[in-house]
């Protein structure tokens, strides 16, 4: 067996502004990581792709307890970083969407989501093309969720309200334990 | 449902037991994502002497739309050179030296953290700085996405660390696109924008990321 485990996979074929993902994460493992890739506008309008968390009760934790800072690094300007402390999202958790054939593609790493006794703890790494490519904006990011609650999904959401997404994949792999 | 070497509680293994998997077993857990490894290495390449590219012209795209791709120990015939990774849409018949845009960021123990951008790139970036003395190698990888989607760019990510040519520690991270929304079918990986030669006994292993 594979020390990194596919554990799910989920596709999105029709237009949404949020997409949940739960019971991804388990006592199974602590370490996740999961590649965001190739989401795509519906509309025209480019949009964030932010990130929450999500309980065992399928309910998505919209609390200030989100802090996040990254750096946006673009092809054609100067770079700069975002920071926040106390926020309801991990805002550009996963880049943004823009319109096809604008994409973009993410790896997120999550660290003891299921925990119940640590924080939740994520770090990213995200390219996403602007404006039929005019640009590119490569991102890193890290992100905490500072409760000591036990998490078991994600939820994805178009954070600006521009519009809806119509495509994209989400895969999600455990890294091995031994217990 | 029980397989015979996992138990109930897939994917992972909790109780003991000398179980082998049937053919169902086998097929149902694959079709799961449950079996089998999550990278499978698509082709693996060691430069012998001082060639001036290493092409990968399998990339298993039909089957992948998440590569990753490492290499380890590497230089090139530059002081301070870079390597980096041109995109073919002909099956390796020619590489595209035009259309990239890159950004990245670099930290150097002996120089600070600097920023680096372009519009109109040569290349996608891979390694950069690595320093032509004995030891002074690097090593780093990148994720390369959408290959084989005939409709959107494909692009980078990644990150290397390597000693330059005062042998001080340097790293970059960040990514690079190729603005042409084609399908990408094959990649070389060149020295410094196709000039110089890399040097013998790099390391470059191609894989892809699994998905069902």
């Amino acid at each position: 067996m594979s020390n990194l485990r596919l554990i799910n996979e989920t596709e999105i074929t029709s237009s949404q502004s949020s997409t949940t993902v739960n019971n991804i994460f388990s006592s199974d493992y602590d370490i996740y990581k999961i590649v965001v890739n190739d989401f795509s506008q519906a509309g025209a309008t480019e949009t964030a792709i932010s990130m929450r968390y999500v309980n065992s009760a399928s309910s998505i934790l919209t609390d200030s307890n989100y802090d996040y800072a990254f750096l946006t690094m673009k092809t054609e300007a100067a770079f700069a970083e975002g920071r926040n402390t106390n926020q309801t999202k991990l805002l550009w958790a996963a880049g943004y969407s823009g319109a096809s054939p604008d994409t973009m593609g993410n790896v997120i790493y999550v660290f003891n989501p299921f925990s119940s006794s640590s924080y939740t703890f994520s770090l990213g790494q995200n390219f996403s093309t602007d404006y039929g490519a005019t640009y590119g904006v490569s991102w890193k990011s890290i992100g905490v969720y500072t409760q000591t609650n036990s998490v078991t999904g994600i939820n994805l959401f178009d954070s600006d309200g521009a519009g809806a997404y119509n495509s994209g994949v989400i895969r999600t792999y455990g890294l091995r334990v031994d217990s | 449902m029980a397989y015979g070497y996992l138990g109930q509680n897939t994917p992972n293994q909790t109780v003991n037991n000398s179980g082998v998997f049937s053919i169902t077993d086998s097929a149902d857990l694959e079709s799961q994502g449950s079996l089998g490894g999550s990278l499978e290495l698509i082709e693996e390449q060691t430069t012998s002497g001082t060639p001036s590219a290493v092409n990968f012209t399998n990339l298993k795209g039909t089957k992948y739309d998440v590569h990753y791709l490492t290499a380890t120990n590497t230089s090139t015939s530059t002081d301070d050179g870079r390597i980096g990774i041109r995109l073919s849409n002909d099956g390796g018949s020619s590489y595209e030296s035009s259309n990239y845009q890159t950004a990245y960021q670099a930290n150097a123990a002996d120089g600070g953290v600097n920023e680096y951008r372009s519009t109109s790139d040569n290349q996608m970036e891979f390694i950069i700085n690595t320093g032509t003395n004995a030891n002074e190698k690097g090593n780093g990888y990148v994720y390369l996405y959408n290959l084989n989607n005939s409709a959107k760019y494909s692009f980078s990510t990644g990150m290397a660390v390597a000693l330059n040519s005062s042998a001080s520690l340097f790293q970059w991270f960040g990514g690079s696109v190729y603005a042409v929304a084609e399908t990408i079918n094959a990649l070389s990986i060149i020295p410094d924008g196709a000039s110089g030669t890399l040097d013998d006994g790099i390391v470059f292993k191609l894989y892809g990321v699994k998905q069902i």
